[in-house]
């Protein structure tokens, strides 16, 4: 494959728009990149899945620095459910060395079809419109020492708002999942984290969304490295498309406190099923206008 | 109290350094090698394995993404060494023992691409 200048450009805008929907709907880019990558450049899934890590990677270390800055991530439970996410991370890279590139896209139609499910069934994700405030209440953040429970300054209740952590082993369970679907399709897999941590361990929901969007560096990089090892990275492919994300997801992420979720969740939700469609074509060797 | 929220803080803050720092460094050698790949016209997408980066037959435009890569992957892990020594520094044995699993998980998955 040789790329152009305007090929190049092309990659950038597809990563920008990727990173820019993401953060309007709350999820990572690496859901758009990979089919993006394959429908649209014609990219072999693999090395359009360690594409996407990298750019998982990139917008992840972009967006974790924020919140750690508002004092909301807890680096202690990042670090222990990390066990089990870096562990599944590796089986998902190595499952995906493996299998037929036929599995690995009918599997990620099928991931595309759930995400669906779970965008429009969402009613309030993380109002990014509080976070500015968080800033100036970071200071007073703080974990207690050999132990996962923390606390945060919350400046919209004005309290101190302190919590523990609840349900470990299901928890890490849940993060061991997220971290082999990290691996096998080179997604985050923040919506299984983040809801792992908020519901199954008690843990608010603006602590659980950040540190999941730590935790998503560590799980991704642990099947980069058996991508990259591997021979699957393709820099000049994945070069542009982690620039692009990561310029999307920071202006997404301002553009998110002005614009309504809500219809965006519904377009992209059908947007996700006609992809998704186009997968399984894809997937079943069906040509679909290409 | 007041101390353990000091120290908090300051821990946070040197960990968004090394993220930021990282990242900024990627993200300037990929759009480097970007730049070199088209001014040389060599432009073909090749595959670039973690352990070629130091190959000599390797063009500098790939090198220079290739490193890039390299060091985007390698932020993530310098978090977690950075927190191990924090934590190391506070006494927090448990949750140093913990970071020294997920070091070792990544230095695996590094072992385990190559034989793979």
């Amino acid at each position: 494959m040789i790329l152009s200048i305007p090929l190049i450009i092309a990659l950038a805008v597809a990563g920008a728009l990727a990173g820019l929907l993401g953060a309007l709907v709350g999820i990572g880019g690496g859901l758009i990149v990979v089919p993006v990558l394959v429908l649209g450049f014609g990219v072999d899934i693999k090395i359009a899945i360690a594409s996407s890590l990298i750019a998982v990677v990139a917008s992840s270390t972009a967006s974790g620095s924020v919140y750690i800055g508002k004092g909301l991530t807890n680096l202690r439970l990042g670090m222990l459910l990390e066990v089990a996410t870096t562990i599944g991370g590796i089986t998902g890279g190595l499952i995906a060395v493996y299998i037929s590139p036929t599995v690995i896209s009918a599997l990620f139609a099928i991931l595309m079809m759930v995400t669906c499910v779970l965008i429009l069934k969402t009613k309030d994700p993380v109002k990014r419109t509080t976070m500015t405030e968080f800033q100036s209440a970071s200071e007073l953040a703080k974990e207690d020492v050999g132990k996962l429970s923390g606390s945060y300054y919350d400046p919209y209740l004005k309290e101190n708002i302190h919590y523990d952590v609840k349900n470990v082993p299901l928890g890490s369970f849940l993060s061991f999942f997220a971290g082999v679907l990290s691996g096998l399709l080179g997604v985050g897999g923040g919506f299984i984290k983040v809801p792992a941590m908020a519901l199954g361990m008690k843990v608010p929901m603006k602590v659980a969304a950040a540190t999941s969007n730590l935790m998503i560096g560590v799980t991704a990089i642990s099947s980069l490295f058996v991508y990259f090892a591997r021979g699957y990275v393709q820099p000049i492919i994945a070069a542009p498309v982690a620039l692009g994300v990561v310029g999307g997801a920071l202006y997404g992420t301002s553009l998110a406190q002005k614009v309504s979720p809500k219809l965006l969740r519904k377009i992209f939700a059908a947007i996700l099923v006609i992809v998704a469609v186009q997968m399984v074509f894809k997937a079943l060797g069906v040509s679909v206008g290409r | 109290m007041a101390g353990s929220t000091q120290a908090a803080a300051s821990d946070r803050k040197l960990v968004q350094f090394f993220l930021r720092s990282g990242l900024v460094i990627s993200m300037i050698l990929m759009m480097m090698g970007l730049v070199v790949n088209m001014s040389t016209g060599y432009n073909e997408a090749v595959p670039v394995a973690m352990f070629e980066l130091f190959d000599e037959s390797l063009m500098l435009g790939d090198r220079l993404l290739g490193f890039g890569v390299l060091i985007l992957s390698l932020t993530p892990a310098i978090r977690v060494i950075t927190l191990t020594i924090l934590w190391t520094r506070e006494k927090d044995w448990k949750f140093v023992g913990i970071s020294i699993v997920v070091i070792t998980a990544l230095i695996i998955s590094v072992a385990l691409g190559g034989h793979a």
